[in-house]
């Protein structure tokens, strides 16, 4: 099992920097940052300062999309993190979210997203391409040579494919372990079908954590749910509530969800905010079935059974205050049962 | 006079952290790197690595352009530079010209490259902006509100205009001190037509320069007239070659170039800015000599003296052409030391 972090981007730079170094020393594998560049700073730049600080840890955002900077803008970036890190870029993408709807624009089509993971990993590489939106084919003879890793964010079952037929690996943004050996199934099932191998796929599954008092632990983290269900209102909005393509456990969390949709019911300026109004449909015990928070034993139980599922890899949204204990708690009493 | 350096984004990372603390300990001003994200290594994540590891130094993209990122994309990436480095970084802005032409694309109108600074300078400072790609109003919350001081690139009269009415300084991409002045004097002069106070407007001229003997020197910076060519011929072409609009001495040297405007056959992107590429073929021996500053140490400081006198306020170095280390070494042994 791997492990890592992903900062959404609000903490002051030096704090970000000394977290950094804790995450490395303490043995965790990735660090991610949320890419949505108009609520919270840029998540690049910020990466570029972090590696400055960090050997080993591998880095990228959680999760980019397709319509945000032109595929070559996008490549470029990667190239040059890649170059400057010894290659410790990956790239976790999803249609687009928050980064989108705050402009007033809508999410990429699943077409587009694969055609992105498809130009961007090849420029990237130092091979050229060409697509819709340059003239002349694009190649970048600096690139060094790196291959990037690419882990594709979804929720629906034609995305769930797509991540199976397209991915190194797929992100389930929740830790219920139904939930995630569902999702699994569905992605590893989809790549087979395209007679990819699959024996290395891998899977990570992100959210908040809390160590502590389960009470306390649920109001920290009630943001969450309230951040999947726009995912979950926009895949019962396409498929249906009364359809098998979506577990019931989802449908039913939205029921009292205003709104139909991503964009109605939720306020995107206060996305993944601890405080916010957005949370107003969202139970102690969904909380605790996207999360995970209770003492380190609950947490260890859990990512076993997340193990078991099939989750490689499980990313802690460190965004809900105790940032610095959550971080030392995992690698005191959590990561070294599973290494 | 302020100096400055330039990256171009082709050398190793660890080489360029290095260079970065030299300038910063030889008494430079500003750290700059070319933004042609195709050409070279994107700009902004080396800019984050370069202030992790300096203080003072000043940053920026020289230059960047309107058309490569989504105007809040930009915004936010130098919202986020300017907080992570307490306030240390800037903006040049031009139409744009690598970056586009690589793509065949065209670079940005003047009015739209006039927004362009408006918009990010907004959302940068933390206010509401609401431009045509963006349905919705951007703002940005979580900005420090540092200002972002923008520099404008410009050669043609309309150009060299908005960047008077517009900018808090001019960028003028050649060292020869008559066409500085010239330049120079467009800009203020449009700045002060639409009621500015210009006494603080600030020029940045930039240039490679080579330290030693004079045919070497030619040698090795005469990439640059050529590039400097294409932006020329651009203007000749919207202007006229007879026109007073553009100075004799301009439009003389680029007679040789083949076929009009930037792109075409006359000049091959994928080699721009190289040392020892096929686009240096109507370069003099003159012409890069005026245009960047070859010789020994006593020639620079003559020659900044005098681009000083034209109203530069700015040297910048385009470190590019080999020796990076001993001209920055130079630079702070023999050169800074003669100015304030």
């Amino acid at each position: 099992m791997e492990f890592g972090i992903a900062f959404k981007g609000d903490l002051e730079h030096k704090r970000m920097l000394a977290i950094s170094r804790q995450v490395e020393a303490g043995g965790f594998d990735y660090i991610w940052f949320f890419d949505s560049h108009i609520i919270w700073s840029d998540a690049y730049t910020q990466i570029a300062a972090s590696m400055q600080h960090t050997d080993r840890v591998r880095y990228g955002p959680l999760v980019t999309n397709p319509k945000v900077r032109d595929w070559s803008v996008a490549a470029s970036v990667f190239a040059t993190l890649n170059r400057m890190s010894d290659g410790r870029m990956d790239m976790a993408i999803g249609r687009g979210d928050s980064s989108m709807r705050v402009m007033g624009k809508k999410p990429a089509t699943l077409a587009t997203l694969i055609e992105s993971v498809e130009a961007i990993r090849t420029m990237t590489r130092g091979e050229t391409y060409t697509y819709d939106g340059s003239p002349n084919p694009v190649f970048m003879d600096w690139t060094e040579g790196y291959n990037l890793p690419v882990w594709i964010a979804a929720y629906g079952p034609k995305a769930l494919k797509v991540a199976g037929e397209h991915g190194d690996g797929l992100i389930i943004q929740l830790a219920d372990p139904g939930l995630c050996q569902w999702f699994t199934e569905q992605a590893k099932a989809g790549g087979e079908a395209a007679g990819r191998d699959m024996s290395k796929f891998r899977v990570l599954a992100c959210a908040p954590v809390w160590i502590g008092d389960v009470e306390k632990g649920v109001q920290q983290t009630s943001w969450f749910p309230a951040v999947v269900g726009n995912h979950v209102a926009d895949i019962v909005e396409k498929y249906g509530k009364d359809t098998d393509l979506v577990p019931d456990s989802l449908t039913k969390f939205i029921e009292t969800r205003q709104g139909t949709g991503a964009d109605e019911g939720y306020d995107y300026r206060k996305h993944a905010v601890k405080d916010s109004d957005n949370l107003y449909y969202v139970n102690n015990a969904v909380t605790e079935s996207f999360c995970i928070v209770g003492p380190p034993e609950a947490h260890v139980e859990k990512l076993k059974k997340l193990e078991a599922a099939g989750v490689t890899q499980f990313t802690i949204y460190l965004t809900q205050g105790d940032e610095e204990r959550l971080v030392a708690e995992y690698v005191d009493k959590v990561i070294p049962h599973f290494r | 006079m302020e100096f400055g350096i330039a990256f171009k984004g082709e050398m190793e990372s660890k080489r360029t952290i290095a260079i970065a603390r030299q300038i910063e300990a030889a008494g430079f001003d500003y750290c700059w790197f070319f933004d042609s994200h195709i050409l070279w290594a994107d700009p902004y994540p080396t800019i984050a690595l370069c202030m992790e590891h300096t203080e003072r130094l000043r940053f920026g993209p020289l230059v960047t352009n309107p058309k490569v990122r989504d105007w809040s994309v930009a915004a936010s990436l130098f919202a986020t530079l300017s907080n992570i480095s307490g306030g240390r970084f800037d903006i040049a802005v031009g139409r744009g010209d690598s970056s586009m032409r690589v793509m065949g694309k065209k670079p940005g109108t003047i009015a739209y490259t006039a927004e362009f600074c408006e918009a990010v300078r907004a959302m940068v400072s933390g206010n509401s902006y609401q431009y045509d790609e963006c349905p919705a109003p951007v703002f940005m919350d979580w900005v420090e509100g540092h200002e972002l001081p923008v520099w404008v690139a410009a050669y043609g009269p309309k150009a060299l205009k908005m960047a008077g009415e517009v900018g808090d300084g001019l960028v003028v991409q050649l060292a020869d001190p008559g066409l500085c002045s010239w330049f120079s004097e467009q800009a203020i002069s449009a700045g002060k037509a639409a009621g500015r106070d210009m006494k603080d407007y600030r020029i940045l001229s930039c240039a490679p320069v080579w330290i030693g003997d004079r045919d070497m020197g030619v040698q090795q910076t005469k990439w640059f007239p050529a590039l400097v060519g294409n932006h020329v011929a651009d203007i000749v072409e919207k202007y006229g070659s007879e026109s007073d609009l553009v100075p004799q001495s301009l439009t003389d040297y680029i007679d040789r170039r083949r076929a009009g405007g930037a792109g075409g056959d006359a000049y091959n992107y994928r080699q721009h800015a190289d040392k020892d590429s096929d686009n240096t073929y109507y370069i003099t021996p003159e012409i890069a000599e005026s245009f960047s500053i070859i010789g020994p140490v006593e020639k620079h400081v003559e020659k900044i003296k005098q681009l000083e006198a034209a109203g530069v306020t700015q040297f910048t170095i385009y470190l590019t052409n080999g020796s990076e280390e001993q001209i920055v070494a130079d630079y702070g042994e023999h050169v800074i030391p003669h100015f304030s």
